[in-house]
């Protein structure tokens, strides 16, 4: 007669099922699809842009630092050939001089002559140490610079080394000004861990000053690859990096083997044809999708 | 001494009756004090230590900050158990105490701790404790918006920047004022900083670093203070001004001299209002927005909060620079209003439907008056014992009120005095004031002793639902204690007022017409009775048969925790993979967001997206919570479309998109889900040990274990890799050789990429970082970060690359931890088996198969532990209880054969719940639990009152039979009454649709259904067993 367990067991029975209530949370840990379908409208809203896997060509570069430094054939320092008394000056500071243009008269010590120093070559007159009535000793008298031409020194440091040589183009970087050219050569600075590449550049225009800093990008090689993609495109998924190619409205990750690659392009060795259609723009999203079964929120 | 009481209380009539004042005015005045909210509060008693770290990676916060906050907190008194988790830029340790902790106290230990540990943090890091608040804290929510033509000083259109230096303020510092309100936490937007970018070439032509640079503003940025001096009798203060205020006073300042001549910062950086490293953002309507959200203190009164908040809002407007808007988007008065309009609805219509019975049953208007008085004095004594007890009034706790079962104890034994009055009016005509008292205390005293066995059996009843913990014990212990505390008060005033009140009021001629319904009933009812007598075999058969099928019914049943309360508004919490970046989830953001709010149903949608400003809810930047605020139903296109459908074809839509998981909740779900966050699966396997990829090892064997095991289900790991990492890793070596050591090169990059703070910058009361970093252009160039010119001590300079290895790997998202140490969980639930053999094999399997390396241990938890408490409670405090239901009904009968006849009413009444759950098609949950709870309370009772009642004619009369027949007809009126009070009072919360019914649906359902089949059994199988039973006995008196 005695009911109780029977209450005994409704009243477990109310408190039991909270273990399957919980059952419908969690998800499958199953190997994911590699395919994401987005319908073209769709696609079109969320900005995934495609691109088609075509030859390219791949323009590697390296950064580096240097400096504008004077060119040694365009610097002269005036001195006197014969010891004597300066009679006239006839440039200052600042004066452009032509080559063979008479920048000092000389009375030399020994003949009582007066001669004239001319000017070794074209420029302005940068230093100015000599004056009427001084002797002239063994004193630097003038400097005349040309600035027409300078050269930029860029420091390639090991880890560069073996991707630059001279002949080189080169992106000059300096002022704000992108100047193009072409690595000279390349020298070994004394006692430094660095080698220096040198660019030439016109001056005439850009007036640069030496000693102002400078940045360029060396073009280190210039590749015709017969497949390449964008740079951006690439995704990594489950530790191999590839693109997602587009057949009609879905995407599937493709792993690529890759080659070269520069700023905006990198060059695909096997993975793809030629032709194919991939997301270029927003590829992550379509990662995303693929991997969305595992995002979680695990405060 | 129940008599002494019962005849103080009708002699002293006036005095006792004049106390309806003093309950009045206690009772309002207690009124004004309740907090009023929509759910109980289960949010267990936590503080929350966080760390804003910027820069720091989730490695170094967990060992910087996070451990030794972690250990200085062990040991705390009450202290139940840490938890951690380290994320990019954040610390966050969340200490739980035990229930009942006083949160103060808890706060006030953990400061006392955290003041020791200041030395041992890295420098300018402040651990935090979170606001004083808790899962339903977060009231009030605001956008702060521009209008499309508005226009800053400057002309141009506002920028998120603008919008949040306006929101930090001006909005907050004025809502944070109102009563209630302990922090107002913004997200979105950008924190307004001073941004100083040098460009690396030209810091190399000036051979200055960025340390330099850093340096140069701190020098040159600041007021002093030189005291005083008196001139003439006056008092002057002397102070001198060096701080910066304006773009141009930055861009002028001398950093060094190089020959004479001086480097300016004009000269190597640019100046600009910057972004901040944000980690957390707002969107609207697919826009971003600067969202500010209101949190309450723990313990205030949400809805009065709520709507201060939201006057205060419309006052601040007046303040904002035109054209801006600050918008309430979220206000929980709203809510709380419609729950608790859906509550008072429910017990007026309830209280009304009571008395309308009483009436009709009674006949007699005067009697009726008195019982239902009963209804709005115990509940002003329910408000004051709810407001001592620190009771919230909410859809739960007001859940469970049923006036019909509050007056029973009241119906009862008016009834009994209308009868004998009445009968001896018949008898003798007028009586005397004295012979009129006497009689109704004798009318009294007849009934009073199983009318307060009753009360106190269905009181007692409700004591298994005490022993409830965790969660469930928080959201049914609030209903429970009120449902206690009306019997309680309704016991207490059947005893005094009720017949006080009798005793004043039914005088005169006292008309008891046998109502129409009682005749008809009587008339029906008597036939069927001398029907079941006879085949009391039959009738015993068919109810045990019933009861069988019920509780087979009761197994087929779908069951759920607790009905969910439909907040009206949906949230919903987009899941993007981990590493996902904020800008990129914004932008996945927007166009979910435009989805959302197609649907014509949508009035607003608006999310977070990462990390507040105070991190309450530490979320990565690769999820969002978003809100979705819907019109009022009379709006809607369709409005025969309910929430489910709605709901159903809005994940329809959002699946198309790309990239985003979506788990579907409402806000103040959410809210708790995030704050109560243990392990939700059936079964928890916790890793703890020291090295992380250890752990993942560990416990990926052990995800191939369980799975191995048959009714596994959704196994998995909790993830803990996912976040790509830049390592910038030195080159020890090289660095040497350059003469560079390992601190400079990072505090180079540290500064370069991430900025390094260089002083602040005072607008009147706004001061805002002044930063100095590298151009963004540059920070965001990966490649280009290798060849960046690092400086070297001597001023040379040399490219990155060259001193160290820069690589992109993959790096912890996020590091958690437990009780002070690292831990992997691996979960899984349990499908088609029962939990307690699946675990016992897990673990024999585990100890068996895996290996587990010293130094590494496994915990087991989950809701399998709570399960197994809680059955394991039940299993005791239930059949106690019965126990003792069965004692006091043999103290009232003393005799264990009445007591257990009066029992079989129990399972009996079950019947009827469970049927009418199935045809409603409701599942078995806890509400429902307490309706059968409740039910066998009244079972006992009606039982209580046909026994007791037939008990007492056969030792009159001496004639079992006629006893028995004679007792139930007579009976029949108050087992009636009850039965029709108790299951009327639930008829309204069974019916109502309106917001918050669903969570008292099922309880009054179960009620109902439960009533009907109780009292047709109570009157049918009762008698017939009582006779069947007793037939070879003599009344031996």
């Amino acid at each position: 007669m005695n009911k109780y367990p029977l209450t005994l067991l409704l009243l477990m029975s109310i408190t039991l099922p909270v273990q399957t209530s919980f059952a419908d949370e969690g998800h499958d840990e199953e190997e994911y699809e590699e395919i994401s379908r987005i319908n073209d409208n769709l696609a079109a809203q969320v900005e995934i842009v495609t691109a088609v896997a075509s030859p390219a060509i791949i323009n590697q570069t390296v950064t580096v630092y240097g400096k504008v430094t004077q060119a040694p054939e365009h610097l002269n320092v005036i001195q006197a050939r014969f010891p004597g008394v300066i009679k006239s000056v006839n440039f200052s500071i600042g004066d452009i001089v032509k080559k063979g243009d008479r920048l000092i008269t000389i009375e030399s010590n020994e003949s009582l002559k007066t001669y004239s120093v001319r000017a070794p070559i074209s420029g302005t007159i940068l230093q100015r140490q000599a004056n009427p009535g001084e002797l002239t000793q063994e004193r630097q008298l003038l400097t005349i610079a040309n600035l027409d031409t300078v050269w930029a020194e860029f420091r390639i440091y090991p880890e560069k080394q073996r991707k630059v040589s001279s002949g080189y183009s080169v992106m000059v970087l300096v002022n704000e000004q992108r100047i193009q050219s072409q690595v000279a050569h390349i020298v070994s600075a004394a006692y430094k861990p660095y080698m220096l590449a040198r660019v030439k550049l016109d001056n005439t225009e850009l007036k640069l000053a030496p000693g102002q800093f400078a940045k360029a990008k060396i073009y280190t090689g210039k590749f015709e690859v017969s497949l390449a993609v964008e740079k951006e495109a690439i995704q990594e998924l489950g530790g191999r990096l590839g693109v997602f190619v587009k057949e009609d409205e879905s995407y599937e990750f493709t792993p690529l083997n890759l080659g070269k690659s520069d700023d905006n392009l990198i060059e695909v060795i096997s993975g793809i044809e030629k032709g194919s259609e991939y997301v270029s723009k927003n590829s992550y999203l379509i990662k995303a999708d693929i991997l969305k079964s595992e995002a979680e929120d695990n405060d | 001494m129940i008599e002494s009481i019962l005849r103080l209380a009708i002699e002293r009539r006036f005095l006792f009756l004049s106390f309806i004042f003093v309950i009045i005015g206690i009772g309002m005045w207690n009124y004004q004090k309740l907090p009023i909210d929509v759910v109980p509060d289960i949010t267990n008693v936590q503080v929350q230590i966080n760390t804003a770290a910027p820069g720091y990676s989730p490695l170094e916060a967990e060992q910087r900050i996070t451990y030794p906050v972690e250990t200085a907190l062990a040991g705390l008194p009450r202290l139940s158990y840490t938890r951690s988790l380290s994320r990019y830029g954040l610390s966050q340790v969340t200490v739980v105490f035990e229930d009942g902790t006083d949160i103060y106290f808890a706060r006030n230990l953990i400061n006392a701790r955290l003041a020791v540990i200041k030395s041992v943090l890295p420098s300018g890091l402040e651990p935090e404790m979170g606001p004083i608040s808790t899962g339903l804290g977060e009231i009030f929510m605001y956008t702060v918006e521009a209008e499309p033509s508005a226009r800053m000083v400057n002309g141009k259109p506002y920028t998120a920047t603008a919008l949040r230096e306006i929101q930090d303020w001006i909005i907050k510092p004025q809502l944070a004022l109102v009563k209630g309100v302990i922090e107002v936490n913004s997200i979105g937007g950008y924190n307004k900083q001073y941004h100083v970018m040098p460009s690396p070439e030209k810091l190399l032509y000036h051979r200055v670093s960025l340390e330099d640079v850093a340096n140069a503003l701190r020098q040159n940025n600041d007021n002093r203070g030189a005291g005083y001096i008196e001139a003439n009798g006056q008092q002057l203060l002397v102070r001198s001004q060096g701080q910066l205020s304006t773009t141009d006073e930055i861009l002028n300042v001398i950093i060094k001299q190089n020959d004479g001549v001086p480097v300016k910062i004009n000269d190597v950086a640019e100046v600009a209002i910057g972004k901040e490293l944000r980690t957390g953002a707002a969107t609207r309507d697919g826009v971003e927005t600067v969202l500010g959200t209101a949190m309450m203190l723990i313990g205030e009164n949400s809805r009065t909060v709520a709507r201060d908040v939201a006057l205060k809002l419309d006052g601040i407007q007046a303040s904002l620079p035109d054209g801006i808007i600050a918008e309430a988007v979220y206000d929980r008065t709203s809510l709380v209003d419609k729950a608790i309009a859906t509550v008072t609805r429910n017990l007026l219509e309830g209280a009304l439907l009571v008395i309308f019975v009483l009436f009709l049953l009674l006949g007699n208007m005067r009697a009726a008056l008195i019982t239902a008085a009963v209804i709005p004095l115990s509940m002003l004594m329910t408000i004051t014992g709810m407001v001592n007890a620190g009771i919230s009034a909410n859809l739960m706790s007001l859940g469970a009120l049923d006036f019909g079962l509050i007056v029973d104890g009241a119906v009862i034994i008016v009834e009994n005095a209308v009868r004998r009055l009445a009968e001896e009016q018949h008898r003798g005509g007028r009586q005397d004031l004295s012979e009129r008292l006497n009689t109704v205390f004798e009318a009294t005293s007849e009934v009073i002793r199983p009318s307060l066995f009753g009360v106190a059996i269905i009181t007692i009843v409700y004591i298994p639902i005490f022993s409830l913990s965790g969660v469930e014990g928080k959201m049914f212990h609030p209903m429970a204690a009120t449902v206690v505390v009306a019997l309680l008060s309704a016991m207490v005033l059947s005893l005094t007022l009720v017949p006080a009140a009798v005793a004043v009021i039914l005088n005169g001629k006292i008309s008891e017409k046998e109502s129409v319904v009682i005749s008809a009933a009587k008339s029906l009812y008597h036939p069927l009775l001398l029907l079941a007598l006879k085949f009391r075999w039959l009738v015993m058969l068919s109810a045990t048969v019933l009861v069988a099928f019920s509780i087979w019914l009761a197994t087929t049943m779908g069951s759920e925790f607790v009905p969910q309360l439909n907040e009206g508004d949906i949230a919903v919490q987009a899941l993007r993979i981990p590493g996902t970046g904020l800008e990129q989830s914004v932008e996945m953001q927007e166009i979910l967001e435009q989805r959302i709010k197609d649907f014509p149903e949508v009035e607003k949608v608006f999310a977070r997206i990462g990390t507040p400003e105070v991190a309450t809810d530490p979320m990565p930047p690769s999820i969002a919570d978003i809100f979705v605020i819907l019109k009022p139903r009379n709006l809607w296109v369709d409005a025969a479309k309910t929430k489910d459908e709605l709901l159903e074809e809005m994940e329809q839509a959002l699946k198309q998109l790309p990239g985003n998981n979506y788990e579907f909740t409402q806000p103040i779900q959410m809210r708790f889900n995030e704050l109560i966050s243990g392990v939700r699966a059936d079964l928890g396997i916790k890793v703890f040990g020291d090295d992380l990829d250890q752990l993942v090892l560990t416990a990926s064997d052990i995800v191939k274990i369980v799975n191995s095991i048959e009714g596994a289900a959704d196994t998995r790991m909790e993830q803990v890799e996912g976040l790509p990492s830049l390592s910038v890793n030195p080159k020890r070596e090289k660095l040497g050789r350059y003469g560079l050591s390992v601190v400079q090169l990072q505090d180079w990059v540290a500064a370069a990429i991430g900025g390094e703070s260089a002083g602040i910058l005072y607008e009147g009361d706004r001061r805002f970082e002044l930063i100095v970093r590298l151009p963004e252009l540059l920070r965001r160039d990966v490649e280009g970060l290798k060849s960046l010119p690092v400086p070297l001590p001597n001023g040379d300079y040399v490219p990155l690359e060259e001193v160290a290895t820069i690589s992109i790997k993959p790096s912890p998202a996020q590091i958690s931890r437990e009780n002070g140490k690292r831990r992997v969980v691996v979960t899984a639930n349990v499908r088609g088996r029962d939990l307690g053999s699946f675990v016992a094999e897990v673990q024999e399997k585990i100890q068996s198969q895996a290996d587990i390396l010293p130094g590494y241990w496994l915990e087991y938890g989950g809701t399998f532990e709570q399960l197994e408490s809680a059955s394991k409670r039940l299993s005791m405090v239930v059949p106690i209880t019965l126990i003792v239901i069965i004692a006091i009904l043999v103290m009232a009968f003393s005799s264990l054969k009445d007591a257990l006849i009066i029992f079989s009413g129990v399972p009996l009444s079950l019947t009827g719940g469970v049927l009418f759950l199935y045809f409603r098609e409701m599942p078995l949950s806890i509400s429902a639990g307490i309706g059968f709870i409740a039910l066998s309370g009244v079972a006992v009772l009606n039982g209580l009152v046909m026994l007791a009642f037939i008990r007492d004619l056969w030792h009159e009369k001496g004639d079992l039979l006629l006893a028995v027949t004679e007792g139930a007809m007579i009976r029949l009126r108050p087992v009636l009454m009850t039965a029709l009070v108790a299951s009327l009072g639930f008829v309204p919360m069974a019916l109502n649709t309106g917001i918050g019914a669903e969570v008292q649906r099922p309880l009054a359902t179960v009620v109902i259904g439960g009533i009907i089949s109780s009292t047709l059994l109570t009157l049918l199988v009762l008698p017939v067993l009582y006779h069947w039973l007793h037939r070879k006995e003599n009344v031996c008196i």
